[in-house]
């Protein structure tokens, strides 16, 4: 059974049936999924801020996570929540669609980038956190987050560009 | 008074800018992208101030000098929606016009502009260096909140369904 008749079958399941002919359906989880998309990436693009030296610079580092990042990981959920919902329901076209796929690839550098600030200069974070201009590692991991949430905004935009509703 | 809006939507549709624009397919997705940058710019930095003000997160700051950083970020987000907003507009002004829902964002994006600028913005400015906000500052705080959800709801609602 390849990974596309896999895709198929979810979509053909009893669960994705159910998700695409329920009431709230497609477009009300869109709506939810967007509020979660402007919880995390509102939360998110100030802490990559501060990591890069430019905003909230006279606050440090730690006390913006301990801040920020719960508000961010709530939004997270909300859309994997919503966002799983939305593959159940349309798995088989999604398979096939590029930007899909380049979403998905995104979403796992920025969860590699995570771990690895987190496994590395983290760790060291009480010694440089009061720095206004952070250590380069730290400056990376926020340069790369931005770029990474912008290219997951880009593709997830595109996929309802993209999508193929035909047949 | 009521004026026809046709020859002023006409003026934008045919003008060298819209033309510019409507050409590559890659355009108004990237303005659009831009756009919604400044939105997150935007309600990342209203979040965090008015809930910092109402005392639900960044106790360990003082609220002044928070909603003074998160301000200079704030102003950024207006300005890249002022640039790309009527970018878009000129991209598709009849579209646009005709959608109702276009309209209504329109109104409400003004009034949460138009209260921060006019009225939240001053009390924050008069309040700076006092320790705790006071209640009519809070209770700016859950007006602009309110308003801001609001405004930028309805653009959601306007990218992804109309």
């Amino acid at each position: 059974m390849s990974v596309f008749e896999i895709a198929q079958a979810i979509e053909a399941s009893p669960l994705g049936t159910a998700l695409r002919e329920s009431r709230f359906g497609f477009p009300g989880l869109i709506a939810v999924h967007l509020c979660g998309l402007l919880l995390t990436t509102g939360t998110v693009f100030l802490w990559d801020l501060r990591l890069l030296g430019v905003g909230l610079r006279t606050t440090p580092v730690s006390r913006v996570g301990k801040a920020l990042l719960p508000w961010t990981w709530a939004g997270f959920h909300i859309m994997l929540l919503t966002g799983s919902a939305m593959l159940c329901i349309e798995a088989g076209r999604l398979y096939p669609n590029t930007a899909f796929r380049i979403k998905l690839a995104l979403l796992l550098l920025a969860g590699i980038n995570v771990l690895t600030f987190h496994t590395t200069i983290y760790r060291s974070m009480a010694r440089w956190e009061h720095h206004a201009v952070l250590p380069p590692r730290a400056r990376a991991a926020g340069a790369i987050s931005l770029i990474l949430w912008l290219g997951l905004l880009t593709a997830g935009r595109a996929i309802g560009y993209t999508i193929n509703y035909g047949a | 008074m009521q004026t026809d809006p046709s020859g002023f939507l006409e003026w934008c549709q045919n003008s060298a800018l819209s033309a510019i624009i409507r050409h590559e397919t890659w355009t108004v997705p990237a303005i659009e992208i831009l756009h919604i940058a400044g939105v997150i710019l935007i309600f990342g930095s209203v979040l965090v101030t008015n809930l910092r003000l109402l005392g639900r997160m960044f106790l360990s700051e003082p609220a002044g000098s928070l909603a003074a950083d998160l301000s200079r970020w704030m102003r950024l987000g207006l300005i890249v929606l002022v640039c790309t907003g009527p970018l878009l507009f000129l991209a598709m002004p009849v579209k646009l016009f005709m959608t109702p829902d276009f309209t209504i964002k329109l109104v409400l994006v003004a009034i949460a502009a138009g209260y921060h600028l006019r009225v939240h913005r001053k009390l924050l400015s008069a309040a700076a260096n006092d320790a705790t906000p006071d209640a009519p500052l809070k209770k700016s705080a859950r007006i602009s909140l309110t308003l801001w959800s609001i405004a930028i709801l309805a653009g959601v609602e306007l990218g992804a369904f109309s």
